[in-house]
């Protein structure tokens, strides 16, 4: 039940607080190359049955993620970031609708220095063309995430480890990639 | 008084006016029969003491019969089909059915009246009523009843006692409501034997994360307010009512101030148990019936995995054990009785009886045989459970089944030891169970086990099973096991469970890699920290609590008793099941199970399903599961199937073995229900053919003719096809023809392509073969041609086509006759009139340009979800695409213009074929798709094909084609 939760869709207009972001289509790590340290990558997986326009993350950058950000030919979006904790704040539907993610403990994710930090699988979908009410749940489905990222970026993936970014705790990415580079 | 007790248990005649074989002879299901749905359910008695009523499925329609006990005669009343589902129905009066139904997925009620009408029929009258639901029938009062509507204002319930006529014509007049309930009530409960009216109520919580609060209310009188019967916000012990024993007081089934479920007084006024009316020393009991006095009838418990009712008035007790004396398959059950308590309704269930009714008539001491719930199971014997049980460490007793082969049939002297999920609150029992007859009727032995945990024995006995997966549980199997092997050697032993069965069997042959030599794990759980985490709202408070109370708290040491972090000490080849959709143990246990077994490079099979959630939602999924979980055992036991040898061709026993490699060479043939997998495909049609499948054999005879999932053996294909062309396999007969016509693979022939046209036209006229008519006349040779005659057939067929799908089959079969044909110019007249005639394409005079072709990815439009564009890949090298597409997000086709040089009339439409010709690695043609295209002139131009099928080594061709079949482009893709 709990799961399901449905949250009404609230009328907002939207303004662009939120900085776009550089999607890493090909398979080069791009943290051997930054000054800072404290960089990581973000992964992350859209599944929806509806329109959306952009899914809004706040933390030490505010980013704002849409259909361009999708690794080519799948439905994940993967972008280097700084750093720290973050939490999806909004999923914006089009220009009037926008789903506001109310509960912030539900939503908090992270993203760890020079690791690929998987957050979840995002599900959106709708009861309906013209619903108002959506179900939102951030699915963990790391181990597709680490087939995904082995195969498409394995040059990245030779030289970060993937971690748990979600909610909770999760052991499983440790022990799969025990014995893996770092 | 003894003799006469003696003279009493005496059996009783059973007078079977329908077919109801016993056999003890062994042979093989078939999986088909087992796994389907049930025949027949729902069976009642009618008010007026002369028929039984009962729902009967035939073919995809569901019917009402009556069934009239002095005759035995059965008449069909009425039927329901696949868009208006019967869900239930109820009795009203003699006249009048109540019946529930789903129509297109909406609930809906009517109200049927019957009429004896000429000819010894009965007629009917349906009227449908108005969307509420149907409160009671009122068994007392034969013309009215109690319905509730919600009023559509106030979205309140209407509770209205009212007149089936008024009902029939949908009148709802305000003098006959008798309640409008409160907001929170949820449903209307009317206990007839008391006459009160009862409402089930949910009260949001205001504080944040609690549970609603749920509670039950009765109205003492009509005119009352609600009053509390009971409040659960606890679920920390059962508590069922069961009915009213006196006004304020309830008999109530619950383990609230005992360790078993007993029968119990609950006062109402005071909220407190009382008197407890029964109980049983070792068993919960599981339902009770209370008289219309307030007298307990009889109550149920399960008694060494069967259900036992114990009647507690004497003459009730006396009939029950005439009953059992009576039946040799099965226990007999009292479901329905009319009021004289003349005409009874007897269900009879056990271990090897998956359900019979039968009618028994107290005046003449006579059954009647109703119906068998499985009409195709009653020629098969099934070989019976047996119960045992044993002391586990906690000097408790752990009940167990076990199931052996009968003698007769197949036995490997291999135990399967299968734990049931759960693990708490959940039971296994020795009635009838598919799974366990199927692996049996196989050759297996089957031990089911009551572990800690289970339900039925007791709170104290629940309760010592949380928190020890991996552990106290898994102790209690292998202390059954441990006896059963003292008592028998098996050659082998292998485990095998679905969900938390799953992760037993798991962990029960890492804890005894001496002992099992296989698992099978089905839908299972093998990282207990993911249930704290699957999502995010697994987080929430009151969820974690749920979690907590059974499998304890959530710490880092929980991963050692995980089977997923224990996958090096399994030594024991596994195969892992898996529904993509399930939520219960999320398909993510699958995966990081599959992804630690190839780590640890583990000899593993892995079968997830497009489809299934926590289980399968149509027969075929278990089937097919079944038929992989054998043919593994057979496979990693090195165990031999049986051989047919000179056996005719329908021996029961050689169909069901087919049919199970049938059903694993279809799903490995397709990627609808499991990833496809063509080796696998090759294996098991090879194995099927063998046995006489023709339908596999000409599968087969495909797969040696494209070099698909086996060498490419031409000559072995088109032999494989002729004999079953021989065998008038209607397939295989199209194919051949085809082939002989084309000469694609053989050297053309047209008179065997004609021969074998005419064969299969004769087998079935109808749209399919009057299109391979008319593309023989097209397409054979000079002597053989007859362009009119295919034109002519051609329009026959655009006559009869109707569906997307035959649309589909003429545009590709007149598009291949339009490019493969050769054709002089008065042929092209009678074409150009045929396409004019079907397309209303008039100018044939066109130019195809081509704006781009190749590889292509489809675009989501900048809003997620809408429609998209094709948009080119920047390769055209398909190497380079090899991955992503087996989800099939590469496509392959062009964009194109056509234009007609000369004059250009926008309202004219043109028309242009593409055709992709997919080649193997030996360079052959494997595929052929014709993409017909009609429109307007100048407008946008495209045609793609997923590449779901796409093979290592397949390359492309792509044609494009004017409408007079002259090739205008031709590109490459590889």
């Amino acid at each position: 039940m709990y799961k399901l939760l449905s949250l009404a869709c609230i009328l907002a207009f939207i303004t662009g607080c939120n900085s776009t972001v550089t999607n890493l289509n090909a398979d080069d790590d791009i943290l051997a190359n930054e000054d800072s340290i404290n960089v990581g990558y973000l992964l992350i997986a859209v599944e929806t049955d509806r329109s959306l326009k952009a899914i809004e993350i706040d933390g030490p950058r505010d980013i704002a993620l849409s259909h361009l950000d999708l690794t080519s030919g799948s439905n994940y979006i993967l972008v280097d970031m700084p750093a720290g904790e973050y939490e999806i704040t909004r999923i914006e539907i089009n220009g009037f609708y926008s789903l506001t993610l109310l509960d912030p403990k539900l939503w908090k994710v992270e993203v760890q220095a020079n690791t690929v930090s998987y957050v979840g699988d995002l599900e959106i979908s709708a009861s309906g063309f013209w619903s108002r009410s959506s179900s939102v749940k951030l699915m963990n489905r790391s181990a597709e995430a680490l087939q995904f990222m082995q195969e498409q970026y394995p040059n990245i993936m030779e030289q970060r480890l993937m971690t748990h970014g979600g909610p909770g705790d999760d052991y499983f990415l440790e022990a799969a990639q025990a014995g893996s580079n770092e | 008084m003894i003799i006469l007790r003696a003279f009493l248990i005496v059996s009783l005649v059973i007078i079977a006016f329908g077919a109801q074989a016993n056999t003890d002879e062994f042979s093989y299901i078939k999986s088909e029969d087992l796994y389907r749905d049930a025949d027949v359910y729902n069976v009642q008695l009618a008010p007026d003491g002369k028929h039984v009523s009962y729902a009967v499925r035939k073919g995809t329609s569901v019917f009402i019969e009556f069934f009239e006990i002095s005759t035995g005669k059965r008449k069909e009343v009425v039927s329901f089909t696949r868009e208006n589902k019967l869900l239930n129905y109820v009795w009203v009066n003699e006249s009048h059915l109540y019946v529930t139904l789903s129509a297109r997925g909406q609930r809906r009620g009517l109200v049927l009246r019957f009429y004896p009408s000429r000819e010894n029929r009965i007629g009917t009258e349906w009227s449908i009523v108005d969307q509420g639901y149907l409160v009671s029938t009122l068994p007392d009062d034969r013309f009215h009843l109690i319905y509730s509507k919600t009023n559509q204002e106030s979205q309140k319930q209407r509770l209205y006692k009212i007149h089936i006529n008024d009902l029939k014509k949908r009148v709802f007049r305000d003098e006959d409501i008798i309640d409008e309930s409160p907001k929170t009530l949820v449903r209307y409960i009317f206990d007839s034997s008391s006459d009160k009216l009862i409402g089930i109520f949910i009260e949001e919580s205001e504080v944040e994360d609690e549970r609603p609060k749920i509670s039950m209310k009765y109205k003492p009188d009509n005119d009352a307010n609600w009053q509390e019967l009971l409040s659960i916000n606890d679920n920390e012990y059962s508590f069922l009512p069961v009915g009213f024993i006196s006004d304020n007081e309830l008999a109530v089934l619950t383990n609230k101030k005992t360790d078993k479920v007993v029968l119990q007084v609950f006062n109402i006024d005071s909220q407190t148990l009382g008197e407890v009316l029964y109980a049983h020393k070792n068993y919960d009991i599981t339902d009770a019936t209370i008289s219309n006095t307030g007298d307990v009838v009889s109550v149920e418990f399960y008694s060494a995995g069967l259900p036992v009712v114990d009647y507690l008035r004497t003459a009730d007790s006396n009939l029950q054990n005439r009953f059992a004396a009576t039946f040799d398959n099965g226990s007999p059950y009292i479901i329905d009785r009319n009021e004289d308590s003349n005409l009874m309704l007897v269900v009879v269930l056990g271990s090897v009886n998956p359900g019979q009714v039968f009618a028994y008539n107290g005046e003449k001491d006579e059954f009647y045989e109703i119906a068998s719930s499985n009409r195709k199971l009653v020629d098969y014997a099934f070989a019976p459970t047996t119960s045992f049980k044993i002391k586990n460490q906690n000097d408790d007793f752990i009940e167990a089944y076990i199931t052996k082969p009968i003698n007769g049939g197949v036995d490997h002297n291999t135990l399967i030891v299968n734990p049931h999920g759960g693990p708490v609150g959940v039971r296994d029992n020795a009635r009838f169970n598919k799974d366990t007859q199927f692996l049996v009727n196989r050759g297996f032995t089957v031990l089911t086990v009551n572990f800690r945990g289970s339900a039925g024995y007791g709170k104290d006995f629940l309760d010592s099973g949380k928190a020890q997966f991996g552990q106290a549980i898994e102790q209690d199997i292998s202390a059954v096991v441990d006896h059963i092997l003292g008592q028998q050697s098996f050659n082998h032993v292998c485990a095998m469970g679905s969900s938390y069965g799953a992760f037993s069997s798991v962990m029960l042959a890492m804890q005894h890699p001496d002992i099992y030599e296989c698992v099978i794990a089905g839908f299972g759980i093998y990282d207990i920290p993911l249930l704290f985490n699957s999502d995010n709202f697994s987080s929430i408070d009151s969820v974690k609590e749920k979690i907590v109370k059974v499998v304890g708290e959530n710490t880092p040491e929980k991963r050692d008793i995980s089977p997923l972090y224990r996958v090096a000490e399994l030594q024991a080849p596994i195969l892992l099941i898996a529904g993509k959709k399930d939520y219960v143990a999320s398909f993510e246990h699958s995966v990081r199970m599959q992804y630690m077994l190839e780590k640890h490079e583990k000899d593993h099979e892995f079968i997830a399903y497009n489809l299934a959630e926590h289980g399968h939602d149509d027969w075929g999924g278990d089937r097919h599961e079944m038929a992989t979980t054998v043919n593994f055992l057979m496979e990693t036991l090195e165990l031999n199937a049986p051989s047919f040898d000179n056996v005719n061709e329908d021996d029961t026993n050689k169909l069901a073995w087919m049919k199970d490699y049938e059903i694993l060479a279809d799903y490995a043939s397709r990627n609808r229900y499991i990833e496809k997998d063509m080796e696998q495909a090759y294996t098991f049609n090879k194995k099927a053919a063998e046995l006489g499948s023709l339908d596999r054999q000409y599968a087969l005879a495909k797969q040696y003719i494209y070099g698909d999932g086996t060498e490419q053996n031409i000559q072995k294909g088109i032999a494989l096809l002729g004999e079953s062309a021989e065998k008038d396999h209607f397939n295989s007969i199209d194919l051949l023809a085809s082939i002989y016509l084309e000469g694609t693979y053989v050297s053309p022939d047209s008179t065997k392509a004609k021969a074998l046209f005419d064969k299969a036209l004769e087998m079935e006229p109808g749209l399919d073969t009057t299109l391979n008519m008319a593309e023989y006349f097209c397409l054979a040779d000079k002597n053989n041609q007859d362009v009119k005659r295919c034109t002519d057939e051609y329009w026959s067929a655009h006559k009869l086509k109707n569906t997307n799908k035959e649309i589909y089959a003429f545009d590709q079969s007149l598009s291949k006759a339009l490019v493969k044909g050769r054709y002089n110019a008065n042929d092209r007249l009678l074409i150009n009139e045929l396409i004019t005639k079907v397309y209303e394409v008039t100018d044939f005079d066109i130019e195809v340009s081509v704006d781009s072709f190749g590889l292509y990815r489809y675009q989501m439009n900048k809003r997620f979800g809408r429609l998209g564009e094709y948009l080119l890949t920047d390769s055209q090298a398909l190497s380079s695409h090899l991955i992503g597409l087996s989800n099939g997000s590469i496509l392959i086709g062009t964009k194109y213009d056509v234009d007609n040089s000369g004059s250009f009339n926008a309202s004219e439409l043109g028309m242009a074929i593409v055709v992709l010709d997919t080649f193997n690695e030996q360079n052959v043609i494997v595929d052929t798709a014709y993409f017909p295209r009609v429109r307007q002139l100048r407008d946008y131009w495209q045609a793609f094909g997923y590449l779901y099928e796409h093979r290592e080594g397949d390359t492309y061709k792509l044609s494009i084609y004017g409408p007079q079949g002259d090739l205008q482009h031709e590109h490459f893709v590889r």
